[in-house]
């Protein structure tokens, strides 16, 4: 080993000690900047992913609709689209807000259709158990699946009996005739752990969502789920069915990515201000480490001036406070992702003890603090604190390569 | 005058510092001295007489401003810093009045550390090299020890240790007793006019100890910038 790499190893793991003071210090100091950046940037990227999955399952992966008005024969349009090998199924798909009244408490949700007929469902209802206290089977046109938190919120469950009012019972009223409710009972309760669609979504029939909203034999849009391997090519596959070969161009064809683009691009730019904040807390840190590494050099300077006199190059004894740098970076990070994970793996308890699991559901929409760890992150936390930790170095390595071997013996 | 092989010359040897007040102070004024093989050579002097510069000086660690400096025949004031590094590695030993050990390093590794900066460390064979000179500078029991937890005059003899290591030509002590009781100093004084006498490596010794000066081969007095045989 080269002797300056050695005295720098020394100096901070020296004989008999274990670890200098300094060492541990700077290294824990650097550990925790890697774990604040890389932990922030995996529980953002676990926001995205979790909101990601989430709103492509209850959203459906290629949504086409006619501007906001009805569509009408659409049996032609639904084969073509099942006979293209990218599809897993499509769904016709009526939705809007209706008032539901339960136990005298109004409440406001949007109705969405589910085919009880052909069993068409463009959401993995079924696949990933979104149904609980009873199943989409039980689901026919007297009745209706409630979502879960909407259930709470109103103090209803499964077996209760629901009014519902469509906005086009209005019509009837300006006929001076009486709107009569569709009384539909709870046969199951929607979990989807996506807040959004659970305190604010109701399924019925294909049939009873048209019978509420008159669309005949219409349908508000067609949904359309592509099987998971071409899930990633969402977007290039709407712009083909935009070209007019498949879907008519009347139609709006856009897809989930599209359709919630706004707030996906709000959980990056969170992403990217925390890690910009982070960051500069590992830069104030690698000034500190700086500051620590030149108190070394004016502490040691008859030492640096011995080992000049001995023959040590000046390049050779910057290279001695470049490499502590460099070292306190590569152990502080490779510790920061190690206390990352280690963190995270208990990230269930700490976040219901700091801000509590009902605000979590409330703010971020999920059951427990998702995480997804991405290479790429931990390379660029620990890239960006072993490059900073280095340049720390370098001040007061400069300062001890000018030493002269004759002025540092003569230093007091 | 030793008959031996001339290891160090110093020719006319001058050097000036700045004064606070803005002018030259000329510490040197043309000194001169040789070193040959395995001599013993005490340089003395009052305070501020320029002793320690004209070591630095004969060891390249200092440039003068006029005169020359060869080692075994060869011009090294004029060479580069890298060549005079590898010079002061290969061929001299240092010992200073503050033994000046690394506190990180055990008695044992201070001593290898010498073969380390000269690139000459050859793992256990140079880990063997210096608990021969621990053992040889009666430090046998000490060797796993910081320099926390040596004495002065152990201190001082480890210092000598490493000026050993390389096997240099020529050790170059600046005061290696100034700071030691009686005791002590003589033992390290026995230890460093051993070498000689063994021959090991000529001696160059800045001393203020007039006994220490008579017992090396030759005296040297530095005065008003001269030096001069005495």
């Amino acid at each position: 080993m080269k002797w300056w790499l050695y005295i720098a190893l020394k100096q901070l793991f020296p004989t008999g000690r274990g670890i200098s003071f300094f060492a541990a210090v700077s290294v824990l100091g650097v550990a925790l900047g890697v774990l604040g950046l890389f932990g922030t940037q995996s529980v953002m990227n676990g926001f995205h992913s979790e909101i990601s999955v989430k709103l492509r399952d209850t959203s459906g992966d290629i949504i086409i609709r006619d501007y906001g008005k009805p569509m009408y024969s659409l049996d032609e349009l639904k084969a073509r689209l099942k006979a293209l090998p990218e599809v897993a199924s499509v769904e016709f798909v009526a939705q809007g807000p209706v008032m539901m009244v339960a136990n005298n408490v109004p409440i406001f949700p949007v109705l969405r259709s589910y085919d009880t007929i052909s069993g068409d469902c463009a959401l993995p209802m079924k696949e990933k158990n979104f149904v609980k206290m009873g199943s989409l089977d039980d689901l026919d046109d007297d009745s209706v699946i409630v979502g879960q938190r909407l259930a709470a919120s109103a103090g209803m469950g499964v077996g209760d009996k629901v009014d519902v009012f469509s906005p086009t019972m209005l019509d009837s009223l300006k006929r001076d005739e009486v709107p009569m409710a569709a009384s539909l009972d709870v046969v199951g309760l929607l979990a989807t752990d996506y807040s959004q669609v659970d305190s604010n979504v109701a399924i019925v029939s294909l049939r009873r969502m048209r019978d509420l909203y008159n669309l005949g034999g219409g349908s508000h849009s067609v949904v359309v789920r592509l099987k998971d391997e071409f899930a990633g090519e969402a977007e290039a596959f709407a712009k083909r069915l935009s070209s007019g070969e498949i879907v008519p161009r009347r139609y709006c064809v856009s897809t989930w990515l599209g359709a919630n683009e706004a707030f996906l691009r709000v959980i990056k730019m969170e992403k990217v201000m925390m890690s910009l904040i982070i960051f500069l807390i590992i830069l104030v840190a690698s000034f500190s480490i700086c500051i620590s590494l030149y108190t070394s050099v004016l502490r040691k300077t008859r030492e640096i001036g011995l080992s000049a006199a001995m023959g040590a190059r000046p390049l050779q004894i910057a290279g001695t406070y470049c490499f502590q740098g460099f070292a306190i970076g590569v152990f502080g990070s490779a510790l920061g992702l190690l206390l990352t994970v280690a963190l995270l793996h208990f990230r269930a308890p700490i976040a219901e003890f700091i801000v509590g699991r009902d605000a979590l559901v409330e703010f971020y929409h999920f059951a427990r603090l998702p995480v997804k760890y991405e290479p790429a992150d931990a390379l660029w936390a620990c890239g960006f604190s072993v490059v900073l930790c280095t340049l720390a170095g370098l001040l007061p390595a400069l300062r001890a390569a000018r030493l002269k071997a004759s002025e540092a013996m003569r230093n007091e | 005058m030793s008959s031996g092989r001339k290891i160090l010359s110093a020719v006319e040897i001058r050097k000036s510092f700045k004064s606070p007040g803005g002018g030259l102070t000329e510490v040197l004024k043309g000194a001169s001295l040789d070193v040959f093989e395995n001599e013993s050579v005490s340089i003395s002097g009052e305070s501020g007489a320029g002793k320690t510069t004209f070591l630095n000086i004969a060891a390249a660690l200092e440039s003068p401003d006029a005169g020359e400096v060869h080692w075994l025949g060869r011009r090294i004031d004029a060479l580069s810093n890298s060549a005079q590094s590898a010079l002061r590695a290969e061929f001299m030993g240092f010992v200073f009045q503050n033994c000046c050990l690394i506190p990180e390093l055990n008695a044992r590794e201070n001593v290898e550390f010498a073969a380390r900066i000269a690139g000459r460390h050859r793992g256990r064979k140079s880990r063997e090299r210096a608990e021969g000179l621990l053992e040889f500078a009666g430090l046998g029991g000490r060797m796993r020890h910081l320099p926390s937890q040596l004495s002065g005059g152990e201190k001082q003899r480890v210092a000598i240790a490493r000026a050993l290591m390389n096997e240099p030509s020529v050790i170059l002590a600046d005061e290696p007793t100034g700071n030691l009781d009686e005791r002590t100093g003589e033992a390290v004084m026995q230890m460093l006019l051993s070498l000689c006498s063994e021959g090991r490596a000529s001696l160059l010794l800045i001393t203020h100890n007039p006994d220490f000066a008579r017992r090396t081969s030759r005296s040297v007095r530095i005065s008003h910038g001269i030096a001069c045989e005495v």
